[in-house]
């Protein structure tokens, strides 16, 4: 498997925590919990991508999706504590003006 | 009988296109054997203007009849020694189903679908591993960093591609007027992915809301045309990255991100992952990020919700 996802709830917000790789094999699996999350969320979602070793278009895409359901619900998706590179690639594909990165899991969590 | 996709025909032009350049070693096992097994043995009687007859029904349109001429045809040609005139009909026939829907719905299409669909997954995944190879090998011997970042169009460049986009979207409108969907969803596939990596071309705002006028109320022609501009925008992905032109194959990526967002069951994904990696490993080691990055005070992404 090349990503694990694990999921808690804040108060308001939905934190998923993931470890391994954003590929098209591993989006498939944070796609499901997206999906299900976006359906009736009850505050932002937050991506805790500090352990992602590599993200594709198809892990940028489904954060974009997520965005674009959320936005109009009142909340957001953020992507909190990138790695260097993760955070390049939302920077060079222009995504990271769509979706909001946090340098920390803390910042995602009081912005 | 059940209707033939568009994309899956797209897909076998492609790999057919493949093949043939790679010559016989392929051609014989992936496209013609499949055909032998079908047939099972070689055709010993004489038919005398097949091609003449096949032209003839084309014109009356009696898209059963051309079928079933195609299937002679094929079979005569795929126990010869020669692979360049199966090829060429295979080529006509496929062709032809892009525009025919009757032709989509024949038995005989069906039974050539159903024939090849196993031989076609194996020569997809050769292609793939080539492509593959191909880009790392592209990648890992590249050092001349000044010829991958360069993206700037002369004026006679833009005037070019100008008329270009303008005689592709004449014949976007003609088949829209026409109410030719098949033709439609091939030509506005065409174009987006000709045209991705060149914001300033004209008519594609045109051609945007056009797609987003019919998939509002047509599913079908929505996953049709989607799987056809996944692959064109792969291909053309595939080729930037190949002549290192990454500033190229990254505005290729933000478009494909744009338009298919989670859609993770569209053709060459995996394919499309292995280029990001290897991509972004060789921007990182010559530390292009800047360099290539889309200059987004003008081009920032536009997400809607599709």
């Amino acid at each position: 498997m090349s990503i694990r996802v694990s999921k808690r709830n804040t108060e308001k917000d939905s934190i998923f925590q993931l470890e391994g790789r954003l590929d098209t094999a591993g989006s498939a699996i944070l796609k499901l919990e997206l999906d299900m999350a976006t359906q009736n969320p009850a505050g932002n979602i937050i991506i805790d991508m500090s352990k992602v070793s590599f993200i594709s278009s198809a892990g940028i895409g489904i954060t974009v999706k997520a965005q674009s359901i959320l936005k109009p619900k009142g909340f957001e998706v953020r992507v909190a504590a990138p790695t260097e590179e993760v955070k390049k690639v939302y920077d060079l594909l222009g995504f990271s003006h769509v979706v909001k990165i946090f340098p920390t899991l803390n910042d995602a969590l009081k912005a | 009988m059940q209707e033939i996709p568009l994309h899956q025909i797209d897909n076998f032009l492609l790999l057919l296109k493949w093949a043939h350049q790679k010559g016989f070693e392929i051609a014989e096992p992936h496209i013609m054997e499949p055909l032998r097994l079908y047939y099972g043995r070689k055709d010993d009687h004489v038919h005398d203007d097949l091609y003449k007859n096949l032209e003839a029904q084309k014109k009356v349109k009696e898209w059963r009849i051309v079928s079933n001429i195609y299937k002679h045809i094929f079979h005569v040609l795929s126990f010869e020694a020669d692979h360049h005139p199966l090829f060429k009909m295979l080529g006509a026939f496929l062709i032809d189903l892009q525009s025919e829907p009757a032709l989509r719905k024949t038995t005989f299409t069906y039974e050539f679908f159903k024939a090849y669909e196993h031989p076609l997954k194996n020569l997809q995944s050769v292609v793939s591993k080539e492509v593959m190879t191909g880009i790392q090998e592209v990648f890992e011997s590249h050092d001349d960093v000044h010829v991958v970042v360069s993206h700037n169009l002369t004026t006679n460049q833009r005037e070019l591609l100008n008329a270009e986009a303008r005689e592709l979207y004449n014949k976007i409108e003609l088949a829209y007027a026409r109410g030719d969907e098949a033709n439609l969803s091939y030509l506005l596939a065409q174009f987006t992915g000709r045209f991705c990596n060149f914001p300033e071309v004209k008519y594609r705002d045109e051609v945007d809301a056009m797609i987003m006028k019919i998939a509002e109320n047509n599913g079908a022609f929505k996953q049709d045309m989607r799987s056809r501009l996944a692959v064109r925008l792969f291909q053309s992905i595939a080729r930037s990255a190949e002549k290192m032109d990454i500033k190229t194959a990254v505005r290729g990526i933000t478009t494909y991100i744009i338009t298919f967002q989670d859609d993770l069951s569209l053709p060459y994904r995996e394919e499309l992952d292995h280029i990001e990696e290897k991509m972004y490993h060789f921007i990182q080691q010559h530390n292009l990020w800047h360099r290539v990055k889309l200059n987004t005070s003008n081009s920032r992404p536009q997400v809607v919700r599709s």
